[in-house]
């Protein structure tokens, strides 16, 4: 059993100035013993002012490296102050704070090395565009396919992570193709891993900061090149 | 001599001087680099020469050899430079990924966590003016 003041949520952000403040808060009030981690990749607006008044840990990148860069560097900066749970948390105001708990439970209290989010577990999520739709249905028949992993969800990015996993878990893809490779890890290294249904806000904003739907083949590509 | 003789040669001589001087050349590389220039010079100015060598491989002349060798040569040029961007890429990631570990901030007693110090790129925003 773990506690929450050794569960660690990690805000990668880029430019997320219009909603980090929301975001944080509601983490923060929601959770108060968790340490939140908000790692500002090489952002130009405020976002790491907004982040600084804020009972946060604050990490810089100088420059942006990525969504999937900015995950690392704050999984090793968690698992070095001694975390046991990780939490991925994206920091344009998609997820709920509240599911925090959700995707943690599974890792904190049943013994599993990863938690998923889905946004598609039982009902259709509210807001989704049907071209969005059908991308991320092919992630995920993709990846059943390749890798052999019934995933529901291969771009959600809340889930929760052991500290055991986050450190065997390499993740190399800068960009976005971090999260169909966490999903390519969980397999490699046989990690026990579950899903939980989790809501997704589609705003305007987390729409317009989200990637294209074309940007799924890139991600592909990226994943392909790496692998070979 | 025609004047593209002209041009392609001076260009060539250009080239390789531009090559052998720089400090990164080593000798093993300058034992290639000039006689492949000496070959090619030999081809500008005696262009029949490589007819014979695009007959042999069964290319109808020298010069459509020449440009699909040139093309092969572009190709593997692109991919190395790939791969030095990649790696190049990957010490970049860690670069500022130490950097970002080492200044990170965390949230004091107080709750007010200091920003943390960021050398910003010209074009990037002054960090602490609230500009937006």
């Amino acid at each position: 059993m773990s506690s929450w003041s050794s569960t660690y949520i990690i805000i990668p952000a880029f430019n997320e100035g219009l909603v980090l403040a929301d975001v944080i808060d509601e983490l923060s009030a929601t959770w108060p013993d968790a340490a939140v981690v908000v790692v500002d990749d090489g952002s130009t607006d405020d976002t790491a002012e907004i982040a600084s008044s804020r009972p946060v840990h604050l990490l810089r990148h100088v420059t942006n490296l990525g969504q999937g860069a900015a995950l690392k560097t704050g999984l090793d900066y968690a698992i070095a102050r001694g975390a046991d749970i990780l939490v991925t948390f994206d920091g344009d105001g998609q997820h709920k704070a509240d599911d925090v708990a959700r995707v943690r439970e599974p890792v904190a209290v049943d013994g599993y090395d990863v938690a998923f989010g889905t946004r598609f577990a039982d009902v259709n999520p509210e807001g989704i565009g049907l071209i969005r739709r059908l991308t991320l249905k092919f992630g995920m028949w993709f990846t059943r396919l390749f890798l052999r992993l019934p995933v529901t969800d291969t771009n959600n990015g809340l889930r929760a992570l052991t500290a055991r996993a986050a450190k065997q878990i390499r993740i190399e893809q800068n960009r976005m193709s971090h999260a169909l490779e966490i999903i390519y890890e969980v397999k490699r290294l046989k990690l026990s891993w579950t899903e939980v249904p989790v809501r997704i806000r589609y705003t305007n904003y987390s729409r317009g900061k989200g990637q294209s739907s074309l940007a799924g083949l890139d991600i592909l590509a990226d994943l392909w090149g790496s692998r070979r | 001599m025609t004047w593209i003789k002209l041009i392609l040669l001076v260009g060539l001589v250009i080239v390789v001087r531009f090559y052998v001087r720089s400090p990164r050349s080593t000798l093993r590389d300058r034992l290639i680099v000039i006689p492949l220039a000496l070959l090619l010079a030999a081809a500008v100015i005696y262009p029949e020469l490589t007819s014979g060598v695009a007959d042999l491989v069964g290319v109808g002349r020298g010069v459509d050899l020449a440009f699909y060798l040139g093309f092969l040569l572009i190709y593997f040029i692109v991919g190395m430079l790939r791969t030095q961007l990649t790696e190049q890429e990957r010490k970049i990631t860690s670069l500022v990924r130490e950097l970002a570990l080492l200044r990170a901030s965390a949230p004091g007693p107080g709750s007010q966590s200091r920003v943390p110090e960021v050398e910003d790129a010209p074009s990037h925003d002054r960090s602490g003016t609230d500009n937006e």
